[in-house]
């Protein structure tokens, strides 16, 4: 590995890093670990810095960082990053999300598993029995890009994306999956519900699931989703 | 102190000048689409830039004081009037009725209302309240994002019946003749820095963004403005999902670019050929329908000089503000 660092402008405040072409639990540390390279550097001017699946943006203050010494900072992390055999040690926190998975939950749990030729209940079982890197936070306040899953259930997304999709709807698309964390339009093949918030201003952070997290989905009952704050 | 809504056409919401630092967890950065006459008005009735205020678009907006304020509006133009009400529900008596200019504070005393027309000109008019619309701060910012129902008056745009309360007033309001609203001409030339997908893309794309003479559509919000002309083929599919910016030119499938503002969401997959400066993005959001809109590339350096310049303009006004007397309220 240790590509040297790609990159190119988002914009006149914007720095645009790239890190491979497919995303992977490999390029996350990586990307999380320039993040934090960078964060250490430059202790004022960046303002933002945003995980894409394969990439790095970060936002700065032209007036308090050269871009030069942005573009360098970033070329001298490769670097470095091609001599350490482990990208990075950062600690992965293990979150499980309870999801109740129904019919009367996920309007596409009987489609997507006759279009696959498997019972509602392989399909639950290939979608909860196998951990999820989360590889980008964005979209949405508290959506979160979680890959990859099995093969044998990838499935594109509807044609026609739905007006509103219930509050924390768990969903696949191709390879991906995530939660809806409130009611928006959305094209992802529906399977259950979360009972629990995905972003709440309250907290800090208020985002349940960080970039880097190991996610794992686990089968409740309705009366389970009820008892957990879950609306029916 | 406080201020009712009495009636809205289109879209009015309470606007700061956005977030800072909230991309990362999903939040776009919202704010005013035009925060240089957002900074005037608040100028004008001696708060802080940072304070909030009301931004209507497209006009046509009605509030009644029901405390002694003093307010301004700037941006898009529009005709201000004051009104005496005769009872319930705002109504006016057409006699009481006493225009305002467009660029200076007026004092708007409890009970009476006050009629913004729609915008003649631009897009987006700015109404200042001196003390500063006091909603409270949502990770770092009173700016409303309707599709998030963050921020603002309970997440939503504003609405007949809506009692928003003011801060206490601190500044002093400077005396002045009224300021010009600076709204963009007919043909608007849109500064960009090339970047994201620019280099991925069918050599040709970048040519095509910039020879096509585009206008503005109907189709735009605070999200962005979608352009037409001739369709820029990219030769790229859907992209491994990654940031956004504000400008940013994103070229969906059917090749008609449209440029990301606001309250874009934070992460997209459409390849982007670049993202047009800050500057222009304003000009952008003041610009009439079918307005026709070329694109200029420039570099970095070059965005860094106008908006110096920029900066350089606001400061001298701003002075000059000064120069000219306060008059203590």
């Amino acid at each position: 590995m240790g590509t040297v660092c790609n990159w190119d402008w988002a914009g006149e405040c914007g720095v645009r890093l790239v890190l491979g072409d497919q995303p992977s639990a490999e390029t996350t540390d990586r990307l999380l670990s320039l993040k934090a390279h960078l964060a250490a550097a430059l202790t004022s001017g960046i303002v933002d810095q945003v995980v894409g699946y394969t990439t790095l943006t970060v936002f700065f203050d032209p007036s308090l960082v050269s871009r030069d010494s942005l573009v360098s900072l970033a070329n001298q992390w490769s670097d470095n990053d091609q001599e350490q055999p482990s990208a990075s040690q950062l600690p992965a926190r293990q979150i499980t999300l309870p999801v109740w998975y129904a019919p009367e939950a996920g309007a596409d749990l009987l489609p997507v598993a006759t279009e696959l030729g498997m019972t509602p209940s392989e399909l639950i079982a290939i979608h909860s029995q196998r951990d999820y890197r989360a590889y980008a936070n964005g979209f949405a306040p508290g959506f979160c890009y979680l890959g990859q899953t099995s093969e044998a259930i990838a499935r594109p997304r509807l044609r026609t994306p739905r007006r509103a999709v219930p509050p924390g709807s768990v969903a696949i698309a191709d390879r991906q999956t995530a939660v809806y964390p409130s009611s928006s339009p959305g094209g992802w093949r529906l399977l259950g519900r979360c009972p629990l918030p995905m972003f709440d201003i309250a907290r800090d952070p208020p985002n349940r699931l960080q970039v880097g997290d190991t996610v794992r989905f686990q089968p409740i009952s309705k009366t389970e989703f009820i008892a957990l704050g879950g609306l029916v | 102190m406080g201020l009712e809504v009495l009636s809205v056409e289109l879209l009015a919401t309470v606007q700061d000048l956005g977030r800072q630092g909230t991309l990362a967890l999903g939040v776009t950065s919202g704010g005013a689409m035009d925060p240089f006459a957002h900074r005037l008005g608040q100028r004008l009735v001696g708060n802080p830039t940072s304070a909030a205020g009301i931004e209507i678009a497209q006009g046509g907006f009605c509030a009644r004081a029901l405390t002694d304020l003093v307010c301004c509006v700037t941006g898009a133009k529009v005709e201000i009037a004051v009104a005496q009400t005769t009872g319930f529900g705002g109504n006016t008596n057409g006699a009481n009725v006493k225009p305002v200019p467009q660029g200076t504070a007026f004092s708007l005393k409890a009970g009476e209302v006050l009629q913004v027309s729609r915008a003649h000109e631009g897009v987006y008019s700015y109404l200042a309240v001196a003390g500063g619309i006091d909603t409270d701060v949502v990770l770092g910012s009173r700016s409303t994002v309707t599709r998030e129902g963050l921020g603002g008056h309970n997440g939503r745009s504003l609405r007949a019946g809506d009692q928003l309360p003011i801060g206490e007033q601190r500044g002093d309001v400077p005396t002045h003749t009224p300021i010009a609203s600076n709204l963009p001409r007919q043909t608007l030339t849109l500064r960009y820095i090339s970047g994201f997908q620019s280099d991925l893309a069918a050599p040709e794309a970048e040519g095509c963004l910039t020879r096509t003479t585009f206008s503005v559509t109907g189709a735009r919000d605070r999200m962005g403005v979608r352009l037409k002309g001739e369709p820029i083929q990219t030769g790229l599919e859907t992209l491994w999902s990654e940031a956004t910016c504000p400008g940013a030119i994103q070229v969906p499938p059917d090749g008609q670019p449209i440029v990301l503002l606001n309250d874009r969401q934070t992460m997209g997959g459409y390849p982007k050929l670049g993202a047009v400066i800050a500057p222009d993005c304003i000009r952008l959001a003041q610009a009439p329908n079918n307005a026709e809109v070329v694109f200029r590339r420039v570099s970095p350096e070059e965005a860094d000089r106008v908006s110096w310049l920029e900066r350089q303009y606001e400061f001298e006004l701003s002075r000059s503000l000064n120069r000219d007397g306060v008059e203590n309220k």
